[in-house]
């Protein structure tokens, strides 16, 4: 089953929680604006291989979020000298990440708490 | 960004989505050239990496669009597209669903009338018809209620129940004469008491109700018009109030005009005062209640009161019959004023459904087959990475659009149809303030067209998820998924038989009913005979030597008439009620007791005017006058009854005072029942008395309920024979009109109309549903004989016969006949059971009835089996060979 609603898979081509993907592409856009192949190639490269991004997932991923505002695009040229569209993040998209990723880390240190004892046992 | 902008943005976004995928793409092909692949490699890979480019580009611009709304705007589209271009298959859906969406409309209107809708008084909720109700003490399931009281339990209710506001009325209208400056009409009164339209909550338009003064017997006349009546015959003369009109023979003053259609059971052109005593026509249960509940009191307050109150005829009932009982109740008003036609109302509206059901299975079957067809299509739509749920979407679209189409036609016709039923309902069905489409109506029609469309799309959609991309593409493979399909068709074809057989059943019962109502032996002979009624509710004739006058002076004047063999004038004819008076036995055993009959004043020539037989004794003469001695004649069934023999000339029974001699025995005529009501006609016990002995104050009474008729007996038939009648009633007194002439066929069929109306509405529902299920099973077997061509062809290349490939497809049909046949007697079986109060003569389990729906849906169903078998015939089996 193709997976279209912004899902990243793990190498055991697990699919993580919805708005992961989003997450990673505001996070990764928070340094530096990029073109959807940068990002893609950025994600997989900084997660060591682990995750890997389906083209199919990114770009409609994309749209949503120039949709909701917290991207913009610009068309210009990269540094390959190739003509690229750059993603670039809004104020609004830098609070919204700021938001998300706090919320996540709380998630993950539950989710932590909650399988370190199982494992000491 | 606003939506406005985001429309206006949207197409230039999708441009640059498109040219952004395409540039990652290309720089992935780089990458991988680069990393050592030629660039065929490097295009193929980047490609399955990337997946599905249209599908992502869809997504993509789905973010965009409001998808589910434009999504199914392309789906209406392309499902319009679809029916225009299959013109006759729409036309038929459309016809069939406006047929079955319209009839069930219709007929659910009736319900809506009597039992949904609110009465149309304010606060209806809080009004009550107050009943009397018999059964047995023991046994509380069995009883039976009747909603007519005397006037000591008018009384009594009047006085003992403070919880509600009470008034009575007479049930029924009664014919009477008003005589207006240029003619004398026929028109319809009806009495109420005092406070009525107060309880009712209905204000005159002008002027006052009733005061209690008038409502006293012997009290002030007084007369409440019609909106109707002011308007026709008084030009809507605003000051009409204090005005004296002839009415009844006598003066009487208008006090007030009533809004427009205010009749609650009976259409009434004006009101008089009931003026109600424990006397009189109060001795019997000539009375109607109806009560408003008063603020802060509950019905189980009212009936509590009401339990308690024991009139005299309840101690009489209990002492003549100690294992029952006796005791008033209230219901609401709505539930009473329809009681008499829940029975026939479940029965339309079971059989419409059948009807939508039917009709939903024909068309879920042609839907079927349509999608069968496209099953190759669908294969491919779905491998291109459409998802179930929208091919699904896509499906449903088609019926919902017929369905709402249907719908909106259904309301159309449902308007049509209600206008028919109008003037077809017998008055106990027809509903307080008529028929009329409203808000609950259209939901009705919009459940029944949604409910269309799931029926007809489900079985569709339950088969697309059986589409299977391989084998639909492949067409050779396909055989196996087509018989499933044809099994699913054949059980639908079976389904509809068997709704069929339930509906055919149900009216050949009721035909057998109106058949056997309608060839009871009539007892007289009514060839010849023309009838005539008037109203003598009149003050001028409340006494007898008027009356006799009359009745001479008329009889002479109509015997005159050339061609007129012989007159008479009666109280009740055969085919109508007649009149239920006391008697009590004087001789015998049963000395002293008291039995109710049905009694009619009958002048000498009445029985030799309708051959009535006279089996012993005479008939009356005109020897029988007032001062004569007293006379009856008694018919079959009474003598058997009270006498347990026929010879019964020379004993006596008391009527009212005077004891009377039985001079004859009569034959039995088949009437309307007026004493027990246990079929809508029968023979009853009966006597007669000359209407020379009636006395002087009994004649207003009997005439206020009762329309005499005359009757006259010709050697043939007479040109301007009604005419003439009239002609001669003017030479007696002529401002009397005959209300309308009959012959006494037209009686019998007045006193049938309810069973006509069910015979005539639920034949046309099975008649539909058969031609409904023969459609379907020629469907069926014409959609075998395509699906087989080939098979046939190959089969008949190799020596195979005609006749054979005929029988087997033949075969298939009939076995969906059988199955529907062998279901539809055990629903039979089952649901008649609904139909048994509605049946005379004839036993819900009827196998003459059963046998003549068997038959001819053997003979119908094998017709439209082998009509499209015969297209066999036509195959090539070279051309078909070649179609490979």
């Amino acid at each position: 089953m193709p997976c279209y609603n912004g899902c990243v898979k793990t190498q055991e081509q697990r699919d993580l929680f919805p708005g992961a993907l989003e997450m990673m592409i505001l996070q990764t856009l928070k340094h530096k604006a990029m073109h959807g192949y940068a990002l893609a190639q950025h994600i997989k490269q900084s997660s060591n291989d682990l995750l890997q991004v389906e083209e199919g997932s990114l770009y409609p991923a994309l749209q949503r979020m120039l949709k909701a505002g917290w991207v913009k695009a610009e068309w210009g040229i990269s540094s390959t000298n190739r003509r690229v569209r750059t993603y670039q993040l809004t104020p609004e998209g830098r609070k919204h990440v700021q938001r998300e990723v706090s919320s996540f880390e709380r998630m993950l240190e539950g989710i932590t708490r909650v399988l370190a004892p199982a494992k000491a046992r | 960004m606003t939506w406005l902008t985001r429309i206006l943005s949207r197409r230039r976004e999708l441009n640059n989505l498109s040219e952004e995928m395409a540039e990652h793409l290309q720089e992935k092909v780089e990458e991988l050239v680069a990393g050592g692949m030629s660039q065929a490699e490097a295009e193929n890979a980047a490609r399955r990496e990337f997946g599905n480019f249209l599908l992502i580009e869809e997504r993509g611009r789905e973010v965009w669009q409001w998808k589910t709304l434009e999504a199914i705007l392309r789906d209406t589209k392309y499902a319009l597209r679809q029916l225009r271009r299959n013109p006759g298959f729409s036309l038929a859906v459309l016809l069939t669903l406006t047929l079955a969406i319209g009839a069930n409309t219709a007929v659910f209107s009736v319900v809506n009338g009597l039992m949904l809708r609110p009465l149309p008084y304010p606060e209806a909720n809080r009004l009550a018809a107050v009943m009397r109700h018999r059964g047995k003490v023991a046994d509380k399931s069995f009883f039976d209620e009747d909603e007519a009281v005397d006037g000591e339990t008018l009384k009594l209710i009047g006085d003992n129940v403070p919880t509600v506001q009470a008034a009575s009325y007479s049930f029924a209208s009664s014919g009477v004469n008003l005589q207006t400056e240029t003619a004398v009409r026929y028109i319809q009164n009806q009495r109420v008491s005092a406070g009525y339209f107060e309880v009712l909550g209905i204000r005159p338009i002008l002027g006052r109700t009733f005061t209690s003064e008038e409502d006293r017997p012997h009290g002030p006349k007084a007369v409440l018009l019609s909106f109707e009546l002011w308007r026709s015959t008084f030009g809507s003369d605003r000051n009409i109030l204090g005005k004296v009109i002839a009415l009844k023979g006598e003066p009487q003053v208008v006090v007030g005009v009533l809004p427009a259609n205010t009749h609650v059971n009976a259409p009434a052109d004006l009101w008089t005062p009931l003026q109600p005593s424990p006397t009189g026509e109060g001795g019997g249960e000539n009375y109607h209640v109806v009560a408003r509940l008063k603020e802060g009191s509950t019905w189980d307050q009212v009936n509590a009161q009401l339990a308690v109150l024991k009139p005299p005829s309840f101690i009489q009932f209990a002492k003549d019959n100690p294992e029952k009982e006796e005791f008033l109740v209230s219901h609401p008003l709505q539930q009473a004023l329809a009681s008499q036609a829940h029975t026939p109302m479940v029965i339309l509206m079971a059989a419409v459904g059948f009807i939508l059901l039917i009709a939903s299975a024909n068309l879920a079957g042609l839907m079927l087959v349509r999608v069968m067809r496209r099953s190759g299509e669908l294969a491919t739509r779905l491998a291109l990475g459409a998802t179930p749920a929208s091919i699904l979407r896509q499906l449903m679209m088609e019926p919902l659009i017929l369905a709402l189409a249907g719908g909106v036609a259904g309301v159309a016709m449902a308007e049509a149809g209600m206008k028919l039923l109008t003037s077809l309902l017998p008055d106990s069905m027809m509903p307080v303030g008529g028929l009329s489409i409203d808000g609950t109506v259209l939901m009705f029609a919009l459940a029944a067209s949604i409910c269309a469309c799931l029926l007809i799309g489900i079985l569709p959609a339950l088969e697309i998820r059986k589409v299977e991309l391989r084998p639909s593409m492949n067409f050779l493979a396909r055989g196996n998924a087509d018989a499933t399909r044809q099994r699913t068709r054949q059980a639908l074809t079976a389904a509809e038989v068997m709704l069929t057989v339930v509906l055919l059943s149900g009216s050949g019962l009721l035909i057998r009913t109106l058949v056997h109502l309608q060839t009871l032996p009539p007892g007289f002979d009514a060839t010849n005979v023309m009838t005539a009624q008037l109203s003598l509710d009149d003050a001028r004739y409340h006494n007898a030597p008027a009356f006799q006058r009359l009745l001479q002076q008329s009889q002479g004047a109509m015997k005159r008439i050339p061609g007129v063999e012989s007159a008479a004038v009666g109280l009740s004819l055969p085919f109508e009620r007649g009149l239920n008076d006391g008697f009590s036995m004087v001789e015998g055993p049963d000395a002293g007791k008291s039995y109710m009959s049905s009694s009619v004043y009958v002048t000498p020539e009445y029985f030799r005017v309708l051959r009535i037989p006279l089996l012993a004794g005479r008939a009356f003469t005109d020897g029988d006058t007032a001062t004569s001695e007293p006379v009856a004649i008694v018919n079959e069934s009474f003598a058997k009854r009270f006498f347990h023999t026929t010879d019964v000339v020379g004993r006596h029974i008391r009527l009212g005072k005077p004891t009377a001699v039985i001079v004859g025995v009569v034959g039995d005529v088949t009437k309307q029942p007026g004493l027990f009501q246990t079929a809508p006609l029968s023979t009853e016990i009966t006597y007669y008395f000359p209407a020379a002995q009636v006395p002087g104050p009994f004649l207003g009474l009997l005439h206020v309920w009762f329309q005499p008729s005359w009757v006259v007996r010709t050697q043939g038939p007479v040109n301007g024979l009604t005419e003439a009648m009239q002609k001669a009633m003017a030479e007696a007194d002529p401002s009397l009109p005959f209300a309308g002439f009959h012959r006494l066929d037209e009686l019998q069929a007045e006193a049938l109309r309810k069973q006509r109306f069910e015979v005539l509405l639920l034949s046309a529902l099975a008649g539909l549903a058969l031609l409904l299920s023969l459609v379907g099973i020629y469907g069926l077997v014409s959609n075998m004989v395509v699906q087989r061509t080939r098979e046939i062809g190959i089969r008949m290349a190799l020596g195979a016969t005609v006749r054979r490939a005929m029988v087997e497809i033949g075969v298939s049909g009939m076995i969906a006949v059988g199955l529907g046949l062998a279901g539809g007697l055990g629903l039979a079986a089952v649901s008649l059971r609904l139909i048994k109060s509605e049946l005379y003569g004839v036993k819900a389990y009827d196998p003459l009835t059963f046998a003549a729906v068997l038959g001819l849906l053997v003979l119908a169903a094998a017709l439209s089996v082998f009509a499209p078998t015969l297209r066999i015939a036509r195959i090539d089996p070279a051309s078909t060979l070649r179609a490979e």
